[in-house]
């Protein structure tokens, strides 16, 4: 690194060993939230970015290639940091990285520090410090369009003066005008350095920024009219929250009704090609591995897309506007109440769709304490995977034509199990978050408002591609992966005809085969074996080999009890479930599903992390598998409890 | 409040450093007869070797086998505090507050303007400052240009204010000798312009 | 320098009505009032004097750093619809925060 009395232009002297032994330049990315830096990066590398993790920590790691003239620049996108000083566990990353002394990092060659035009009074303390790990660093400022069209003011050429690096102006992330800035990338070893460095103590700093910006011509931009006009509306504690609630409910209505028809077409799509396999396999247990197996676990990922997509259009939509900001503005007391902060709010609402985009959502919380509370509650919202078993057990529980005062009971169950789903998403973030302040410091919170803003499509369009594609590589494979175990595990082993005819099952007859196939399979002995676990709940071994055919989705549930019920009640279904009777054990003979049962059935499903997917999505965003061990064992012993203090509740009223 | 300053590099000499202040905080340019004895000490043990206050920077050089990456952090404190208090300063004999306007004018026709004018063909030169008043000619492409009275001068006093506040009136003329009437020009009292020289 | 003024525990019926202007030939030495930022009605501007977080030096930094540093000069923006968070406009920009943290930083306000 070139150090010592150097003025621009004569730090040629590049440090050996480092440049010459590498095919690329490796550059970094540095900048507070909201200053343009992701939109430059993706603007830079376009789509060759690849993510990962930082080692150790859940921090996702971007990098991408930018080739200038034939020459190869890996550039790495650092979390967001509004200082060095970290105080949480994304901004210890960057301290780290920037730290030559560190080993667990590798040291970039040089930096490429956003500040956002605007706010240079308060990004400059931060470049401070930057300019202290003598780290080669190179300025980009943004925004400086929006500086001029509000009347600020700014010369560049003196702030590369003053400032003793190169500094380079980009609006926006238009790519034709990165030229300049991506002929500097390639020599970060050229790049000038402060002669002297700036001071570091927080006096001495002001009066540098002082003196940078006063020779700069920087004037400060008046306040952008616009956004004080929209504020007076979306912050008005009257219009601001009716909008809020409006925004919510479509925010809400395009996950849950707008996703529907979309997921419905592949549904119907994998439902065909299932179809198809059976037509054209001969084979029964090929056929069904095929159809059920492979296809339903396939569909059972891509099912998810475009709640997912959906989500992330809205939510990268919201940030590059600026309202993700206003709406955890108006949220952020009650969201307080559960130890959280608003940004949270987003994250519950959309698990009432899914729980998947939701603990996708939580990645827009900056402080990991939150997004692991938040990750944990989100799977208690009622999603919508749960309301096939609700409709089928309330129908089963309360009788349709019965009321409480003017509304139906089945709605007034079906919105207190809402309801309780919310209430104990919180209490669990609560706890969460409690537990979580124990074991590392408490974040400051505070929330950068930035000005109203049209965002980039690009910038939306790649972090819809960016989500959905990390959902199928990361994702996919436990979700297939659990959807073929779990096809073994009920279809295996796989009786021959003579068995079947040895025990009364004619071989052509398809339901019956499969629930004889069922009835003998890995997964009823498994069933059986945990028989003692849940017989307090009052399950016999054909509900817990649906419980636990629904881990692959909690709807498979309906299905699998189904076809238990199908078999011995073609016509009737639902009329052979309610006549169903304990199988065996000191209760056999006597009626399976009575009004304690579907309580505590109703109650474990409320509770139980019945959904590998969700377990692999937590897996994703937390970067472990601790989070998801822990909040798989948690909910389940939450579950089991409560379903067995309902069935002692309500067999007491019974 | 302390003063701000900031460090800036000298092109060429890489002992000296130009610590820019705001314009205005010393009265006087060049070499002073007397320092603070906060810088004095620096100079009593050989750190620094050599002091020079312009308009709105004081040069400072280091002795030769110094790194500025080193000393510089004591340098700033030391001025930040000799500047706090510019009755401590003592300017060299005989100076008075045109010489500061003087140099002032002379950075900035060195500096951005006047590459500015040299790269529209023009040329620019001090003919006087006397009380706060600023005489420049303009020649070659500038010489007759209509923008140069609006634009061009109107840049040159703002450069020029940013370095002086003490300057009242600008005032350009043509470049004695040049072809047609030899006019003066007087300038409208200057307005804040919209945007910076860079924009 | 333009400075609105406040009092502190004490709302003013209207936020412009007490705005005064103290130039250079303003001849009374004006009286400060010292609070923390939490204090400050809607439309009030303060300069900060200190930031202290209380047990937690690391807010106290990261305060300074958003630019909360002594000398700043903050405007309170408004309150949301529950009285917290609270936005303030500081260094150009505007940031939201809780009473927690606004309580943190000491200002003094000139009137």
């Amino acid at each position: 690194m070139t150090c010592g009395p150097h003025g621009p232009g004569s730090g040629s002297g590049s440090d050996a060993g480092t440049t010459a032994t590498l095919d690329h330049t490796h550059l970094a990315l540095v900048g507070s939230p909201n200053s343009g830096k992701t939109t430059l990066f993706n603007a830079l590398t376009g789509l060759r970015a690849k993510t990962g993790n930082y080692p150790g920590v859940t921090v996702s790691r971007y990098e991408g290639r930018v080739e200038v003239d034939g020459q190869q620049v890996l550039l790495e996108d650092l979390p967001g940091t509004y200082s060095l000083d970290a105080i949480s566990p994304d901004e210890q990353i960057v301290s780290d990285v920037l730290d030559p002394g560190d080993p667990t990092t590798v040291t970039p060659e040089g930096l490429l520090v956003t500040l956002d035009a605007t706010t240079l009074r308060r990004s400059l303390r931060m470049l401070a410090q930057v300019l202290h790990t003598s780290v080669p660093t190179c300025v980009v400022l943004t925004f400086t369009d929006e500086l001029y069209r509000r009347q600020g003011a700014l010369d560049v050429e003196a702030l590369r003066r003053a400032l003793g690096v190169p500094v380079v102006a980009v609006v926006g992330g238009r790519r034709q005008q990165l030229g300049g800035l991506r002929a500097l990338m390639v020599r970060p070893d050229e790049w000038s350095t402060p002669v002297v460095l700036p001071p570091t103590d927080p006096t001495g700093v002001t009066g540098w920024i002082d003196s940078v910006l006063t020779s700069s011509g920087y004037r400060l931009p008046v306040t952008d009219a616009r956004t004080q006009r929209i504020d007076a509306v979306l912050l008005h504690p009257v219009w601001g929250s009716i909008v809020f609630a409006l925004t919510m409910f479509a925010f809400f209505q395009v996950i849950f009704a707008v996703a529907a028809p979309l997921q419905g077409y592949i549904e119907t799509f994998f439902a065909f090609l299932g179809d198809q396999v059976d037509a054209h396999v001969s084979i029964d247990w090929l056929a069904s591995f095929l159809s059920d197996g492979i296809l339903g676990g396939v569909g059972g990922v891509l099912v998810f897309l475009p709640q997912i997509a959906l989500l992330f259009v809205l939510i990268s939509l919201m940030e590059g506007v600026g309202y993700m900001a206003r709406a955890a503005f108006l949220m952020d007391r009650v969201m307080a109440g559960a130890g959280l902060e608003g940004r949270a709010f987003v994250a519950l609402l959309s698990s009432l769709a899914c729980a998947i985009p939701g603990i996708m959502a939580t990645r827009t919380l900056p402080s990991p304490r939150d997004r692991i509370a938040t990750m944990m509650g989100a799977p208690l919202m009622t999603c919508s995977a749960r309301l096939p078993v609700y409709v089928l057990l309330i129908g089963l529980l309360v009788d349709r034509d019965a009321r409480f005062g003017p509304v139906g009971a089945q709605g007034v169950v079906m919105f207190a199990l809402y309801l309780v789903g919310a209430l104990s998403a919180m209490a669990s973030a609560w706890l969460f978050s409690r537990i979580g302040r124990g074991t590392g410091p408490l974040l400051p919170f505070y929330m950068e408002m930035p000005p109203y803003r049209v965002p980039s499509l690009r910038s939306v369009g790649l972090a819809v591609y960016d989500a959905c594609r990390g959902f199928l590589r990361k994702v996919a494979k436990i979700i297939l992966g659990t959807t073929i175990v779990l096809w073994l595990l009920l279809n295996l082993p796989h009786p021959s005809d003579a068995q079947l005819r040895a025990d009364g099952v004619e071989p052509s007859d398809r339901a019956a085969v499969s629930t004889y196939v069922i009835d003998h399979s890995a997964g009823a002995a498994v069933g059986r074996f945990v028989e003692p676990v849940f017989e307090p709940l009052g399950f016999d071994w054909r509900i817990n080999v649906s419980v636990l055919a629904s881990l692959s989705a909690r709807e498979v549930f309906v299905a699998t009890l189904g076809q238990v019920a199908a078999a011995e009640n073609p016509d009737q279904p639902a009329d052979a479930l309610e006549q169903m009777t304990v199988a065996d054990g000191p209760r056999a003979g006597e009626p399976l599903f009575t009004a304690p049962v579907l309580a505590a059935l109703l109650v474990f499903f409320l509770y139980a992390l019945q959904c590998m997917s969700t377990v692999g999505v937590l897996r994703r965003e937390s970067g472990s598998w601790k989070w998801p061990a822990i909040a798989f064992g948690y909910l389940f012993v939450v579950a089991w409890s409560m379903a067995a203090l309902t069935r002692l509740v309500v067999g007491a009223f019974v | 409040m302390s003063v701000a300053i900031h460090p800036e590099p000298v092109a060429g000499d890489p002992t000296a450093v130009r610590w820019v202040m705001p314009a205005g905080t010393l009265p006087f340019v060049g070499a002073p007869a007397a320092l603070p004895p906060e810088l004095q000490t620096l100079v009593d043990d050989g750190t620094v070797t050599r002091v020079e206050v312009e308009p709105d920077a004081v040069r400072v050089a280091i002795a030769a086998g110094r790194s500025w990456r080193v000393v510089g952090g004591r340098v700033r404190s030391a001025l930040v505090a000799a500047l706090g208090d510019a009755s401590a300063w003592r300017g060299p004999g005989g100076a008075d507050r045109d010489d500061v306007l003087r140099m002032a004018v002379e950075q900035v026709i060195a500096g951005d303007v006047g590459d500015y004018v040299r790269g529209h063909g023009g040329r620019i030169s001090l003919l006087d400052v006397r009380g706060g008043r600023v005489e420049v000619a303009l020649g070659g492409a500038c010489a007759h240009c209509p923008s140069s009275d609006l634009t061009l001068t109107q840049r040159f006093e703002v450069a020029v204010r940013a370095r002086c506040p003490d300057v009242t009136e600008v005032v350009t003329r043509d470049e004695p000798g040049a072809s047609g009437e030899t006019g003066r020009r007087r300038l409208l009292p200057l307005r804040p312009v919209r945007r910076s020289a860079a924009g | 320098m333009s400075v609105m003024s406040f009092t502190l525990g004490q709302r003013r019926p209207t936020p412009r009505a007490v705005q005064v202007t103290t130039g250079s030939a303003a001849p009374a030495i004006p009286a400060t009032a010292t609070g923390t930022l939490a204090e400050l009605d809607c439309g009030a501007r303060a300069r900060v004097t200190g930031v202290s977080g209380g047990a937690d030096p690391a807010t106290a930094r990261r305060l300074v750093d958003l630019g909360f540093a002594p000398g700043a000069e903050v405007e309170m923006v408004r309150r949301a619809p529950m009285a917290d968070p609270v936005v303030f406009r500081v260094a150009g920009y505007d940031i939201a925060l809780r009473r927690m943290q606004a309580r943190c930083i000491q200002v003094s306000t000139t009137s």
